[in-house]
């Protein structure tokens, strides 16, 4: 038996050896961008590098959108705020900021969601959702399962099943509804450029339809040439804008 | 009698006779079928390309059309060719109505041409119509050695010289700001400076603003640019110049010298200077289109000099009034709205209008004096501007006061503000009126009443969160709900839900007391039947006999609930008829079990026996489900 340890032992020392300087090495890198506060040019390329070599974070993108906020980039700052807000729904530093840059980018009337159902669908981030959803799904098939093997075996056993399912049942419902109310995210753009105007065709030279804010939320249609179709929301308002004066909220593979 | 031409044949007639068509009626199908493929041929995309003329000399340009027909385009790719120039494309739309069919054409025109003789090929446009991808013909153009005077340093066969050696960026126009109205050297900070910004792009120029008016560097910020430019026609050192102006404001954060530069992205196409110009066709909007024009993106600047630079001076801390907030400006109090009868405790709305020139964004709400008599509480503001750039106009405030103490005070609104003229600060009262408050006092708040003059508006950077120090857990900006993974992990869990289900139902199925009975009923029967049948063969006829009977009982006893084995000759008799095959089989089987007769004679009746337990099987009914 010592000797089955022995075997094990040393792959698990150096896994975790791994795992702590990675952390450590992940921790250094941060620090090393929230260094570069002082110079807000500097920070925002440290923090977009951390994020485009290491993965993005709440706080690595609530740092990069205080840092873009600074250079006056509005429509980016906006986009790291909207980001950050993703991953850490219930920051109330992220909210605070995200209303300042949109603020300092001419957004006015912004309100948040009227009701108590879409407050509490905003309450979990999206992953959280995910999560709960395959969660309830997991207890569901988990007591179905065991329903069907051992049946119930025992008062014990028929309540523990009841209850997995009753609770699968309420999560998934929950989780359900919650992704289904959210589900039109996946086609949420925010505007990065400074001056984003709206065109009646993709081409630079068509006429313009409406000038928009930076950091502008917009709901992204069909791309084609380097154009993509988006409509503003809440209005009639809809043309077309070049790719690179909008990006999406939620990145599309 | 009339009498039938012959050059009319009679109508047939008579039963089964179907007479023909009117003779009206049989065109009609075929002009319909003609009008709708007419129709369809007029109704389908078509594009066409044309490049005039085919030849043209260097410098000069070609005009090439594409023609869209019935279609609407989506996307347009147009090819590169090395030395070419394309400039374009401008677009026109055509509706035409002929016969009731309704046409449509979109012509895109380019301007195309290139200053180094040769022949190009020029491939085809790619064009998107109404989903589907459509290609122009290729065309050809041959350009000639130009007879006039090339451009200077343009040998033929050499590339055209860059915009930024051929002139320099000044030449494409440039920026100019002034400080209107304001005959300082000095500007206070939070003051908003009224800029005239003026972009000068030369006479025969053509450009195309690309971007906002921006500060240079980070000492000023521009407010309220007015949003369309106004566009004259100056003259500036013998120069005719198309002038665009805008009005803004510029507002320091912070105290020093700086130059007030701004910028404005800009597309700006020059002829060329060294050139000489001719268009075969004398056509001048043509030659501007394209007639040795120099194009380039460039950055247009103000430039300050030295002597000229702004200076930025902090406001001053001595005679700074308590509840001053950040004004600055001239301002002055318009309309008000103090309700005469007040009951404490009882919120009040109050309305006040602030008029002036200053910068508004720094203006607060006033407070309501004296303050110890009322508490504030923050409200609404609307700003009216009184011109293009904001600078004057007028805010209206409307917020709520509780009334304290009771008694019949006379109370006014304040407003202190920081007069740049004079340098000074000042404080402003509406005219002293008397109210009425009625009710008992309401106790001393714990603490002070902070929010009884709200404070101003912070700036942006002040009322940010601060840098986060600790890392967050990296995640995916895609939530999972978005990825294939999710949908299979979901159908996955909803298989084994399935799974579960159908285990549990093949369980319970198994398990089923009644069911099980039946089956050992069954397998039981089926063994005495397969017995008999064994004896049967051997010519048992002992044995055939008794796993035979004990096949009647096991049947009988599933029909009727019965133990098989209590099943006796007796009950038989009593309940089947007197002729059923059952009751004759039973009463040889229980005389071959208790008399022991000769097997010797009986077994040549074996056959027949066999047969008669058939039936005796095949008459019983179905058996009554067990309750």
């Amino acid at each position: 038996m010592c000797y089955s340890l022995r075997r094990f032992l040393t792959p698990l020392v150096l896994l975790t050896s791994l795992c702590l300087s990675a952390a450590a090495l992940m921790a250094a890198t941060f620090k090393e961008a929230a260094a570069a506060a002082g110079d807000p040019a500097q920070a925002a390329d440290s923090w977009q590098e951390l994020i485009r070599s290491e993965g993005a974070s709440a706080a690595r993108l609530y740092n990069l959108g205080n840092a873009l906020t600074k250079l006056g980039r509005s429509g980016p700052a906006v986009l790291a705020y909207e980001r950050a807000a993703l991953l850490d729904p219930r920051s109330a530093d992220i909210r605070n900021n995200l209303r300042l840059a949109r603020e300092s980018a001419g957004q006015t009337g912004l309100t948040s969601p009227s009701d108590h159902w879409r407050h509490l669908f905003r309450w979990l981030s999206l992953r959280e959702w995910s999560a709960l959803t395959l969660t309830g799904v997991a207890l569901i098939a988990a007591a179905s399962l065991a329903w069907g093997l051992r049946g119930f075996s025992s008062a014990p056993v028929r309540r523990a099943i009841l209850a997995a399912v009753g609770a699968g049942v309420l999560i998934t419902s929950l989780a359900g509804l919650a992704l289904h109310q959210r589900r039109s995210e996946a086609d949420i753009g925010i505007l990065t450029a400074a001056e984003p105007v709206l065109r009646l065709s993709p081409f630079a030279e068509a006429d313009p339809v409406a000038s928009l804010t930076a950091g502008q939320r917009v709901i992204l249609g069909q791309s084609t040439g380097g154009w993509t179709w988006l409509t503003v929301p809440d209005s009639e308002k809809g043309g077309w804008l070049p790719d690179s004066d909008v990006t999406p909220l939620i990145p599309r593979s | 009698m009339v009498t039938p031409s012959p050059l009319i044949p009679a109508r047939p007639s008579g039963p089964g006779v179907i007479p023909p068509w009117p003779r009206p009626g049989r065109a009609i199908l075929p002009l319909l079928l003609l009008m709708a493929l007419l129709n369809g041929f007029l109704s389908a995309a078509e594009v066409t390309a044309t490049l005039e003329p085919a030849s043209i000399p260097a410098g000069e340009g070609a005009t090439l059309r594409i023609t869209v027909r019935n279609g609407n385009v989506t996307a347009l790719n147009a090819p590169e060719v090395p030395n070419l120039i394309m400039q374009g494309p401008n677009q026109s739309r055509q509706m035409r109505s002929i016969n009731g069919v309704t046409s449509s054409s979109l012509t895109l025109s380019y301007a195309v041409g290139s200053m180094t003789p040769g022949d190009y090929a020029i491939p085809p446009f790619t064009l998107t119509v109404d989903g589907g991808a459509i290609q122009t013909q290729p065309l050809q153009l041959n350009v000639t050695p130009s007879a006039n005077q090339t451009p200077q340093g343009l040998a033929p066969g050499s590339t055209p010289p860059s915009s930024a050696a051929a002139s320099g960026d000044q030449d494409f126009g440039f920026l100019t700001v002034e400080l209107a109205g304001n005959t300082r050297k000095h500007v206070w900070v939070g003051e908003i400076a009224p800029v005239r910004i003026k972009a000068w792009i030369p006479g025969d120029a053509e450009a195309r603003i690309t971007s906002g008016l921006q500060p240079q560097g980070s000492s000023f910020t521009l407010h309220n640019v007015s949003d369309q430019p106004q566009q004259t026609v100056e003259r500036n050192h013998g120069k005719q110049w198309r002038v665009l102006t805008w009005y803004g404001g510029l507002s320091a954060a912070k105290a020093g010298t700086y130059a007030p530069d701004l910028s404005i992205k800009a597309t700006v196409s020059i002829p060329d200077p060294a050139a000489s110009r001719g268009s075969r066709r004398g056509d001048p909007i043509f030659d501007r289109f394209f007639g040795r024009m120099v194009q380039k993106e460039v950055v247009l600047r103000s430039k300050t000099e030295a002597d000229d630079q702004l200076e930025i001076r902090a406001l001053p801390v001595e005679g700074r009034p308590d509840n001053f907030d950040g004004a600055v400006g001239v301002f002055q109090f318009g309309k008000t709205d103090i309700p005469g009868r007040w009951q404490t405790g009882e919120p009040q709305q109050i309305s006040v209008e602030v008029t002036g020139s200053g910068n508004f964004a720094l203006l607060s709400q006033p407070s309501l004096v004296p303050a110890g008599v009322f508490k504030s509480y923050p409200g609404q503001s609307s700003f009216t501007p009184g011109d293009v750039a904001s600078f004057s106009g007028s805010t209206t405030f409307r917020f709520s006061e509780v009334a304290r103490r009771s008694g019949s005070p006379g109370v006014h609104l304040s407003l202190s503000f920081f007069q740049p003229e004079t340098g000074t600060y000042q404080t402003i009262t509406t005219p002293d009126r008397t109210v009425e408050i009625s009710g008992t006092d309401l106790p001393d708040d714990p603490a002070p009443a902070s929010t009884a003059v709200p404070a101003a508006p912070p700036a942006t950077e002040d009322a940010m969160m601060p840098l986060r120090t600790d890392d967050s857990a990296v995640a995916a900006l895609t939530p999972l709900v978005f990825r294939p993974a999710f949908r299979t992990l979901t159908v996955l869990g909803g298989s084994v839900t399935v799974l579960g289900i159908l285990l549990g139902l093949a369980r319970r199925r198994r398990s089923d007391p009644q069911r099980r009975a039946r089956s050992e009923e069954a397998r039981a029967l089926q063994s005495a039947l397969a017995e008999s049948e064994s004896c049967a063969v051997r010519g048992d006829l002992a044995g055939f006999f008794s796993s035979a009977r004990k096949a009647l009982q096991l049947s009988l006893a599933s029909r009727w609930q019965r133990p098989a084995p209590s099943i006796t000759l007796a009950d038989l008799t009593g309940r089947l008829p007197d002729n059923s095959p059952v009751l004759e089989f039973f009463a040889e089987a229980d005389r071959q079990e208790y008399s022991r007769r000769d097997s010797g004679a009986a077994a040549d009746r074996l056959p027949a026996w066999r047969s008669l337990l058939r039936q005796a099987l095949s008459s019983l009914p179905p058996p009554v489900p067990r309750t």
